[in-house]
């Protein structure tokens, strides 16, 4: 795709401006796979998984959603440059994308029949090594009105409430241990009320919970990225729920729940029932 | 009032003026909706555009008791406009006498329902809806199982009602029939939309003080982890099955929430196991809808068996993490939702919570007299 289109739609001042700025730029179309796994087996509703988290434990999908957005390509000179996500009314809005994984089969009877296993977007002709961008819906689109936002933000069932926002990760699954369904629900904590003379929003979260994913080696052409729930729940047993009160079956990001520490050191982020800090991030990896 | 009747003589000229241009090709009045501010356009079948003709004939005939076979009942009979369009009982009576297993469910802001009826993913348009109250024999409500043709012989046998039908739906060859009649009984409902309770005024108007102190404290309880309330009775309508015009893909919803536990294997009473009814599925027994909450304060008896008389109930059994739980040593249920798991509540906290769903109360929409009782005599005053 060559920018001049782009700059065509512009209104008169702004063509002069896109000739001078991109009329030599070119742009070009990129398409990400995503592909969700349980360790070597492909994800799938209907299917159950052997040898889940420290109980080894069979895991029976009941949702998988995961909203992404500050989608960066890596240069072979290690700059990043934004990959401008493609609006299509249903998937991708205002750089912010949500994954979906779960069909109707089986146990995923809360979400849609639709999935969606890609992000599109463009970027500066060029040649790229790497992909970044972090889980989540940016704080800026975080705090809307789920009823009137627009799509992918306005699903009721990935949507806490105005002050928290949305649900960065919608993971469940059940196991014998839990036959109720663990769940792994990443989001914005601890926020606060709204500011004085505003009645909605928030005025700000102290737990933002996005995780930062910088994948240094991609193929843009062959490679494709993969969320492995065998990998993010390595360190959680999933037979059993903490016996905190008021702690979620699973981990709802609460700082409170016992349950969230590993699972959030999977992703790279602090908690407070965590021993060591953890590292980078090992739930999503290229290949 | 006499505001009021000049409002009406002024629609009135409008209408006529309308008439009297005749516009060729223009059809007939679209029916204008006036939806509350964050409030998104409902979604319509194609088949059945809003128009206002079609919304005044179905609301005509849902206060018409001739559509109950003995003419006792009409839809209003067991949803009245004072109790949010329910019927107080715990559960209803049908016209014949028959008692039925299901509370009354409100129809406040039912055009936004993904699916009807308390545990029915196949149920998705007040059109098929319709049918079941009119045409069902288990239980029977109004009656006319399989006596079609005496229903619309009923109608069509008043030219004046007739007439009303033929203005309603102009294009159609036989305009008295089963098909126009679940039309119109649709429109009227989707009408129903209840949206300038004190939260609204509060959340949407952007009013700080349309809320008290203790409904606002109510309110952060109600969205906090904590209670987990709006994982169910989420969004604007407070109901998680919702879908608008923007809606891709609706999602179908159901809950087990720990109300039964009659075997400590999370079996429901055999009267009614809910979803897994018509499912056969062994993970949706006890699942059934969540409703919105909207007006809550004035559709009690509560839950899908009408089992719990007030929200103070309510509460009490999801901090209880679910009303079997004590009664089966502390144990869950393994079938209930994760999001059911008790918590503890100061009796001032409840009271709080108590008022926030007070401020779901939308009194305009409970007298509003677009939807009352269009045959209603003026009321005596009982006061007198």
């Amino acid at each position: 795709m060559r920018s001049v289109r782009r700059c065509a739609v512009r209104s008169l001042p702004f063509v002069m401006l896109g000739a001078l700025g991109c009329g030599d730029e070119a742009r070009m179309e990129v398409a990400i796979p995503f592909e969700a796994r349980v360790g070597s087996e492909p994800f799938a509703c209907g299917r159950t998984y052997s040898g889940v988290g420290t109980t080894g434990t069979t895991y029976e999908p009941m949702d998988f959603r995961v909203y992404l957005h500050d989608v960066r390509l890596v240069t072979e000179g290690g700059e990043e440059v934004r990959l401008d996500l493609t609006e299509d009314g249903r998937w991708q809005v205002q750089g912010t994308a949500l994954l979906d994984f779960a069909d109707k089969a089986g146990q995923c009877t809360q979400g849609t029949q639709a999935t969606n296993l890609r992000i599109v977007g463009t970027a500066p002709e060029g040649r790229y090594t790497g992909l970044r961008f972090k889980l989540g819906v940016p704080e800026t689109l975080n705090h809307l009105d789920v009823s009137t936002a627009p799509a992918p933000l306005n699903d009721a069932s990935l949507y806490w409430s105005w002050r928290s926002g949305y649900l960065f990760t919608r993971i469940e699954g059940r196991t014998p241990g839990l036959p109720g369904g663990h769940v792994m629900h990443l989001g914005s904590t601890d926020c606060a009320p709204p500011p004085e003379g505003q009645t909605s929003g928030t005025a700000g979260c102290t737990h933002g919970n996005r995780p930062e994913v910088a994948l240094d080696s991609l193929d843009l052409e062959t490679g494709k990225v993969v969320l492995d729930l065998g990998a993010l729940f390595a360190g959680s047993n999933l037979d059993a729920n903490a016996d905190v009160p008021n702690t979620s079956v699973g981990c709802m990001s609460q700082q409170a729940d016992p349950d969230c520490a590993e699972v959030f050191a999977r992703l790279g982020l602090p908690h407070r029932e965590q021993a060591t800090a953890p590292g980078a991030q090992t739930f999503i990896r290229a290949e | 009032m006499a505001r009021r009747g000049g409002g009406f003589v002024g629609l009135l000229a409008v209408v006529w003026l309308g008439a009297g241009c005749g516009e060729p090709g223009g059809g007939p009045e679209p029916y204008a909706w006036r939806l509350p501010a964050g409030f998104p356009t409902p979604r319509v079948p194609a088949d059945n555009p809003m128009t206002e003709a079609k919304v005044q004939l179905g609301r005509r005939l849902f206060y018409d008791v001739r559509l109950s076979r003995n003419g006792t009942q009409s839809c209003a009979s067991c949803h009245e406009q004072a109790r949010a369009f329910t019927d107080g009982r715990a559960t209803p009576v049908g016209s014949t006498g028959q008692v039925h297993r299901r509370n009354s469910q409100g129809l406040a802001n039912v055009a936004y329902a993904t699916s009807l009826t308390w545990a029915n993913p196949a149920l998705t348009s007040l059109e098929s809806q319709v049918l079941v109250p009119l045409f069902g024999k288990e239980p029977v409500e109004l009656g006319f199982g399989d006596r079609e043709q005496e229903l619309v012989e009923r109608l069509r046998s008043d030219a004046a009602l007739a007439s009303e039908f033929q203005r309603a739906f102009p294009d159609a060859a036989e305009p008295v029939s089963v098909a126009t009649l679940m039309r119109a009984l649709a429109a009227f409902q989707r009408t129903l939309i209840s949206g300038s309770s004190a939260y609204d005024r509060f959340a949407y108007g952007n009013d700080a003080e349309a809320m008290t102190r203790q409904q606002k404290r109510g309110m952060e309880l109600f969205f906090s982890e904590r209670l987990e309330c709006d994982h169910c009775h989420s969004g604007f309508n407070f109901q998680d099955a919702t879908v608008h015009e923007a809606t891709a893909e609706p999602i179908l919803p159901f809950h087990n929430t720990g109300l039964y536990n009659e075997d400590g294997q999370g079996a429901y009473p055999a009267e009614d196991p809910g979803l897994i009814e018509l499912t056969g599925r062994a993970e949706d027994m006890g699942r059934f809808r969540a409703p919105s909450l909207r007006n809550v304060a004035v559709t009690a008896p509560y839950m899908h068996d009408g089992g719990m008389a007030t929200l103070s109930d309510v509460l009490e059994h999801y901090a209880a993490g679910g009303h079997a739980r004590p009664r089966n040593g502390g144990e869950a249920s393994p079938l209930q939702s994760g999001f059911v798991r008790g918590f503890t509540l100061t009796a001032q906290e409840k009271e709080d919570v108590l008022a926030f769903l007070e401020a779901l109360t939308d009194t305009a929409f409970l007298t509003d007299p677009r939807f009352s009782d269009p045959f209603a005599t003026p009321r005596r005053d009982d006061s007198l």
